[in-house]
């Protein structure tokens, strides 16, 4: 894809109500709401159960250092790192990403509670990507 | 200069390598030494996996040899006569640079030490999508010699220290191949004693240590994980820290068959 399509494809679904395109060599994925909300479902969904808490409790965004694979456990046989709601220390892995045979872990910068996790596993992710919320103890 | 530790281990039970790069690794973390350079190879053949790679079924279902998982990336690697090492080390100087950036640095010291031993290694640049199999093509930055990949590296990094793991192939045995893989290409998978017989490995470990230190500012010191005394390998500087030194360039055969190089 070059930056003239992408360019014409933002274009397109400018002033529509979709709010989320993806589009990879294997498929495309188009994701349309009402354009009063700001999250996709999926997301929303997550941080259903602390969106009261969030608003008074400061929140610490956990961002990807670079573009690559997220994986939310240490290998396919194993359980995820945190779930939504663990309580995590200050340089707790959180997650990983792999980029170019790198497994660069990603962990977290303050003690505090999982308040949602925002990529699934197996997702590709680029440069600065929202990860996960923590709430700051 | 930075000075790391080097260990030449010889054969290491399957299932405790990647426990003592660890070990090797944690230690750099906790600054007990500003980094390591330890080579060693297997005492059975073994199969590795990439961190996050899914299993697979061998070929052959009467096979039984152990599958470890690597702390680092990157596809399966059968191992069966070859030189494996790891590097630990802290994510500062050549290493603070992007991900191509450290595979390329070292693919060329490696590639010195290959041309110091009349091999003409080439760093070739290959595709960034995973390969269940590591070495069925090269990735951007690792070394080939004609259409054979001889060497594979992947990464793995916590904070600001990067642990690397690496092979070369010395000899591919290409009916266990088989068996663990299923029929794959012969031809770009040979090991580097296949293509070159008279490669030498000491000849190989002097050069790579003259190309750490001209090329990444890194004087090795052999040392032993476990009491933690080391000896310089190379006579000409002698850092602080270096308990011993080798006398003169005597090259001693290691306990377990694995030739000690000199400087």
């Amino acid at each position: 894809m070059n930056i003239k399509t992408v360019k014409d494809l933002i274009e397109l679904i400018k002033d529509t109500d979709v709010v989320e395109l993806e589009w990879t060599p294997e498929r495309i994925h188009i994701i349309r709401r009402s354009s009063q909300y700001e999250t996709p479902p999926q997301r929303a969904r997550e941080n259903d159960r602390t969106s009261i808490s969030m608003k008074e409790k400061h929140t610490v965004t956990v961002t990807s250092p670079l573009v690559g694979t997220f994986y939310r456990s240490p290998s396919p046989e194993t359980p995820p790192y945190v779930q939504v709601g663990d309580r995590v220390s200050k340089n707790q892995v959180l997650c990983v990403i792999e980029a170019m045979k790198l497994m660069n872990e990603i962990e977290s910068h303050v003690d505090g509670t999982l308040a949602a996790i925002l990529k699934q596993d197996g997702e590709r992710v680029g440069y600065g990507d929202q990860l996960f919320i923590v709430e700051e103890l | 200069m930075t000075t790391w530790r080097l260990l030449h281990e010889g054969r290491c039970p399957a299932r405790k390598t990647m426990e003592k790069d660890l070990d090797l690794f944690e230690a750099v973390r906790q600054g007990s030494t500003q980094g390591a350079l330890r080579f060693y190879n297997w005492a059975e053949t073994a199969l590795t996996i990439g961190y996050h790679q899914r299993p697979f079924s061998f070929n052959d279902p009467h096979l039984d040899i152990p599958v470890i998982r690597r702390p680092t990336g990157g596809g399966a690697v059968l191992h069966s006569d070859d030189i494996a090492f790891s590097i630990s080390t802290a994510a500062t100087g050549k290493f603070a640079a992007g991900i191509p950036e450290c595979y390329g640095i070292l693919s060329q010291v490696f590639r010195t030490a290959f041309h110091g031993c009349g091999i003409g290694a080439e760093i070739k640049g290959g595709s960034h999508a995973f390969s269940p199999l590591c070495f069925s093509r090269p990735s951007p930055a690792e070394l080939i010699l004609g259409r054979n990949k001889i060497m594979g590296m992947a990464l793995a990094r916590k904070g600001r220290f990067l642990l690397v793991q690496g092979v070369i192939p010395l000899h591919v045995d290409h009916e266990l191949s088989e068996r663990v893989f299923g029929e794959i290409p012969r031809h770009g998978s040979q090991g580097l004693l296949d293509v070159f017989p008279d490669f030498s490995e000491k000849l190989f470990f002097n050069r790579l240590h003259d190309g750490f230190i001209s090329q990444l500012g890194v004087l090795l010191c052999q040392g032993d994980q476990d009491d933690h005394k080391h000896h310089c390998a190379d006579e000409r500087e002698i850092e602080p820290g270096c308990e011993e030194v080798c006398e003169h360039h005597v090259t001693e055969q290691g306990e377990q068959g694995y030739a000690r190089y000199d400087a």
